[in-house]
């Protein structure tokens, strides 16, 4: 496929600009943070941390990186190439995926160690991920600055941070209540690393959140047309 | 090669044409330059030609193919410099190359071999952050030739360039113009585009009053008159203007050249920025 090469060089960009390297610092202070604290809390604040690396930390970085190539003033030139858009937005949704899943994996396998539930608590990164860098790009390609950019992501993620308000408690009546949020999808299956989950619950939260992932998608591809492939050959000095 | 008719275009929002129902060819192996004041519509003709305004009315088509429904096949086919040259600045100059390569399906260049012929090898493993607005200018002229283009579109190709840098550049224009690329650029410069058109477009207010190679422009459009600068007895410059027609029988222009105190004779020709005033009533900057 051509273009498939250009996920290799998104990643060596995010290791140019030090993603790998605040990813790594990251890790080493959760981690630290799990060996110090009580036994007892470190299952669930291990599903918090990992909630909040890849939708905190992936929606951020996204939105630094497509500020920093629309300040360099690239997307001119990448698209008067063959380079798709939808090429485009996979690429970077997967590199930063895989940043995301690594992190998540390697703090868990380092206080927990290998365990069943690592592959559910991998998948749960993924897809948190996925609909949060794609949210992300979305918003980022409508602001004009750092500060724009902080500004609109408040709006556009504290919603989805609702079941959180209630975590703990949001298996009961909530799944109802919140059922319909990707964010409620990407804590059952964070959770369900550690504790027994009912299928049916699993079958929910990945439905929800495939459904939101491609709603994103289609939000990204749209806002991207708007505010980046339109102004094409407008130039940035 | 592009043939383009009746070419008319108004931005989204905007009250009036930018582009009022253009024509021109372009053959293939050409190279045809845009000239035009600030605003004229040249940025806005070069961005229809590489598919990034679609909304036009009339019709263009480059490589056989109508603009309005080319796709990404389109950019397998075509080269493009913009004006301002950006590149992912933390990567190396080879690596910026090697990022817009995998992104051709196609036949592509070896980057290292364009970085070779704009004289940039020496700095293939350096990040593009150092570099200066000529060497990026290099740079951005070797992205564009990455997928051996058909149609090569630069815009102000030379801007910012010294003159041995500026030559070398125009001496692979005009290379690659030999082998066959059609070469569409837009600039301010006449004596950049004078040496490298085979043929030049004025673009005024989105129209285009004349197209023609400039050498003709010159000629046709000069005054047809020899001026001989010459010492008179006192030994000071002074300088006399003759007719071109019947020269060779005017007494007094045989006088002159027989007297031995002739210093220069020249034809005096328009340059293409007098043409320009004079056909489009106005300066190009
Ligand atoms: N995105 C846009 N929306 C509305 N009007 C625009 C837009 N871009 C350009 N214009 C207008 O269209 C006209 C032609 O602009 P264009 O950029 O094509 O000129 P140009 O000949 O390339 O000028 P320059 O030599 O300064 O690059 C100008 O009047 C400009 O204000
Ligand atoms: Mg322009």
């Amino acid at each position: 496929m051509p273009g498939a090469p250009i996920f290799f060089y998104d990643i060596k960009l995010q290791v140019r600009h030090g993603f790998y390297t605040a990813y790594g610092l990251v890790c080493g202070i959760y981690i630290l943070l799990l060996y110090v604290m009580p036994a007892s809390m470190r299952e669930t604040v291990n599903v918090l941390l990992t909630f909040s690396d890849p939708s905190a930390l992936g929606f951020f970085f996204i939105g630094g990186l497509v500020l920093l190539e629309r300040g360099q003033g690239i997307y001119d030139s990448l698209f008067v190439t063959p380079y798709r858009l939808e090429q485009y937005l996979i690429s970077k949704t997967l590199s930063l995926t895989l940043l995301s899943v690594l992190s998540a994996v390697l703090i868990h396998v380092s206080v927990f160690g290998f365990t069943a539930g690592a592959g559910v608590l991998a998948a749960g990164t993924a897809f948190t991920s996925v609909f949060f860098t794609l949210l992300g790009l979305g918003v980022a390609v409508k602001s004009r600055s750092v500060n724009g950019f902080f500004f609109l992501s408040s709006f556009y993620s504290l919603p989805f941070m609702l079941p959180l308000l209630s975590y703990g408690g949001f298996i009961g009546a909530e799944r109802w209540l919140l059922g319909w949020l990707p964010t409620w999808g990407s804590l059952v299956l964070l959770k369900s690393a550690f504790e027994p989950t009912a299928a049916g619950m699993l079958i929910q939260a990945c439905l929800v959140l495939a459904f939101w992932s491609v709603l994103a998608f289609w939000w990204a591809r749209r806002q991207f047309a708007r505010y980046v492939l339109a102004a094409v050959g407008e130039g940035i000095q | 090669m592009i043939e383009v008719n009746g070419l008319a275009y108004q931005y989204p929002g905007s009250s009036s044409q930018v582009l009022k129902g253009i024509d021109f060819h372009i053959a293939k192996g050409e190279i045809f330059g845009f000239l035009g004041p600030s605003g004229a519509g040249k940025s806005t003709t070069q961005n229809i030609l590489i598919g990034a305004l679609k909304g036009y009315t009339g019709s263009v088509r480059v490589l056989g193919l109508e603009i309005r429904g080319a796709g990404s096949r389109y950019y397998e086919r075509i080269g493009v410099a913009f004006e301002f040259p950006n590149f992912y600045s933390r990567l190396t100059a080879i690596e910026n190359l090697q990022l817009f390569r995998s992104l051709y399906s196609g036949t592509t260049e070896e980057p290292m071999k364009l970085l070779e012929a704009v004289g940039l090898s020496g700095h293939a493993k350096e990040k593009v952050a150092g570099f200066s607005k000529g060497m990026r200018m290099r740079l951005n002229l070797c992205r564009a030739l990455l997928n051996r283009p058909e149609v090569l579109f630069l815009d102000e190709p030379t801007s910012g360039l010294d003159p041995v840098n500026a030559k070398m550049l125009k001496d692979i224009i005009r290379e690659r113009s030999r082998e066959g690329t059609t070469i569409v650029l837009t600039t301010h410069n006449m004596s950049a585009a004078e040496q490298l058109c085979n043929r030049v477009a004025f673009l005024v207010d989105g129209t285009i009053p004349l197209i023609d190679s400039p050498r003709a422009l010159m000629v046709g459009l000069g005054s047809r008159k020899v001026v001989v600068e010459y010492r008179n007895q006192n030994g000071s410059m002074e300088s006399a203007g003759f007719e071109l027609d019947g020269i060779g029988s005017d007494p007094a222009f045989q006088k002159l050249l027989s007297s031995g105190t002739v210093e220069t004779i020249h034809t005096r020709e328009a340059t293409l920025e007098q043409i320009f005033i004079e056909v489009t009533g106005r300066g190009l900057s």
